[in-house]
């Protein structure tokens, strides 16, 4: 009799190929159609959470592309994680690389606009004590905190948006997170400047180091323009929880 | 040092202590409601601890006003008990803080396999009545069990098909499950109803088989009924007539367990689940006064 490894084995292919193929289905014991009956309750709970956690994705692309997406990723991936919630941004890790250069041009930032609320929304709220924000102290961010590169202002579409906004002329970061104590996902979007800065921050120094990095990176002088522009940034990321302080 | 999580769970002293009569399953889509209106007739609430693992938003919030009212208890969906491999050492960590959170007095999950090796199929799949499904489940329970420190029971699953030749029935199978890991029951009334239908067999003689002292929890919950005869156990559906029979025959056997309404498809206006609760409630309550008098019969002709 086959063993019990065996059986899983095969039943993941039947539900995770392409096409289930004729020998899996015949190393499983009873009627043929019950397991595909299986295969496609498996598939439809599957695609189900993808398309929940990727609407405006989904009709972007329309319903037979986003099924082959999810259908290529069960074939050559499959869920890894226990949590189901993960099958959202494990879908568009699997098709980012074909939907960069596919139309419409806005497609892969909004989908990893969309996992970046997905995530954001649920992430664990873990911080350290933080004490008033000090230029010369090493941030504290907002533990919901996603952050996302994009080139197309997505956050501003609507499920029935179907032409491209146009393409910004630099990218911009849009930030993706909650509010201490409230499950509500806000989005906050900032300048190529702004998102460097972020970036820098987050990297684990003091503000002032941060700043210093980006300077040097552009290998540019602290003029006043740049340094109105930090004080703004970091005034509105203070505003909306994003930046919560500076560590103890 | 990490500061506490901004969503603290405490539990609170005039919350439901434990879970008794009829509980419901916690859903997001109704969270809102139930927690405005805490009706009584619920009298204790579910959770898959997969949804609240090192996870913050709705989902902590949630938990933090449930355990206000209400004893939890969990019920997981991935800790599948057929799975050939060990469970992640980190994963029964983080679910044993859970567990210890919300207090819960035992923790179940489903006799069957979901997956293979690291991939996921986030469903709940049969496994075949031989004696290797016996061996593999008993070694996942008592891996769980050292591991959450607490009891351990396994829930009957509804299945459309044998992945093997059968060796046993379905309550043999069950029943070995039961004495090898020496664990607890979860016992899913609309599952052994469903599976009665669809592999004919009589769901009162293996309700008949199912020791008492094993029983911990019940389920019920609604099915769809497919065009061509068989049934799916969708929990999609209101409970039907005959898991409400089954029910009460289950209920005067056992005595007191607490009992869930499953639903987690096609949810209806809170109004309407707690029109189910109060009928499972009435099941419920004259259940007991059966059980009662049953088992108080002995003493009242002793001499």
């Amino acid at each position: 009799m086959t063993g019990l490894a065996e059986i899983q084995r095969a039943f993941t292919r039947v539900c995770f190929d392409r096409e289930p193929r004729e020998e899996d289905l015949a190393l499983l014991y009873a009627d043929r159609e019950r397991w595909l009956m299986y295969r496609r309750m498996v598939r439809e709970r599957l695609y189900g959470m993808m398309r929940a956690g990727l609407p405006k994705t989904a009709a972007l692309l329309g319903a037979k592309a986003f099924d082959d997406a999810a259908s290529r990723y069960l074939a050559e991936e499959g869920p890894r994680s226990r949590y189901i919630r993960e099958v959202v941004p494990a879908l568009v890790r699997h098709a980012l690389p074909r939907w960069e250069d596919a139309a419409p041009a806005h497609l892969a930032d909004l989908a990893r606009y969309e996992v970046a609320k997905w995530q954001a929304a649920s992430l664990e709220w873990e911080v350290e004590d933080a004490r008033e924000l000090d230029f010369e102290g090493v941030p504290v961010f907002n533990p919901s905190l996603c952050v996302v590169a994009v080139r197309y202002r997505v956050d501003k579409l609507t499920e029935s948006d179907e032409a491209s906004p146009p393409r910004l002329e630099e990218p911009h970061h849009a930030l993706v997170y909650r509010k201490p104590a409230s499950s509500r996902v806000f989005t906050y979007v900032l300048n190529d400047m702004g998102g460097r800065l972020v970036a820098a921050w987050r990297n684990g120094g003091s503000c002032a180091d941060g700043a210093r990095a980006v300077l040097a990176e552009l290998q540019r002088e602290p003029d006043a323009r740049f340094i109105d522009g930090m004080a703004g940034v970091l005034a509105d990321l203070v505003e909306q929880k994003i930046l919560l302080g500076s560590r103890r | 040092m990490l500061a506490a999580s901004g969503f603290n769970v405490t539990k609170v002293t005039d919350a439901q202590s434990s879970a008794e009569g009829v509980g419901l399953g916690l859903r997001h889509d109704l969270a809102e409601e139930l927690f405005e209106r805490a009706p009584d007739e619920v009298r204790w609430l579910e959770i898959h601890p997969e949804n609240y693992v090192r996870r913050g938003g709705r989902f902590a919030l949630n938990l933090e006003r449930a355990l206000e009212k209400w004893a939890i208890v969990p019920h997981g969906l991935s800790l599948c008990f057929g799975t050939t491999q060990r469970f992640e050492p980190a994963y029964l960590r983080q679910l044993k803080e859970l567990l210890d959170r919300v207090d819960a007095p035992w923790y179940s999950d489903h006799l069957c396999f979901g997956g293979s090796g690291d991939v996921f199929l986030h469903d709940l799949l049969p496994l075949p009545f031989v004696r290797e499904s016996i061996e593999t489940a008993a070694a996942r329970v008592r891996e769980v069990e050292d591991a959450i420190g607490r009891p351990v029971a396994i829930e009957n699953v509804s299945y459309y098909a044998d992945p093997a030749p059968r060796a046993m029935e379905e309550p043999d199978f069950v029943l070995e499950v039961l004495e090898a890991a020496d664990c607890k029951l979860l016992l899913d009334v609309n599952n052994v109803f469903v599976n009665a239908i669809n592999h004919r067999f009589d769901p009162r003689t293996y309700i008949d088989r199912i020791p008492p002292d094993r029983v911990v929890q019940i389920h019920v919950a609604g099915h769809f009924t497919k065009k061509n005869g068989i049934i799916i156990d969708t929990h999609g559906e209101p409970v039907c007539e005959g898991v409400y029979d089954l029910l009460g025959y289950t209920l005067e056997r056992l005595g007191p367990v607490p009992v869930l309404l499953e639903r987690d498809q096609n949810i209806p206006p809170l109004d309407e689940l707690l029109a189910e609760v109060r009928r499972l409630t009435d099941i419920y309550d004259r259940a007991m006064a059966v059980f009662e008098a049953r088992t108080a019969a002995p003493e009242a002709v002793a001499p």
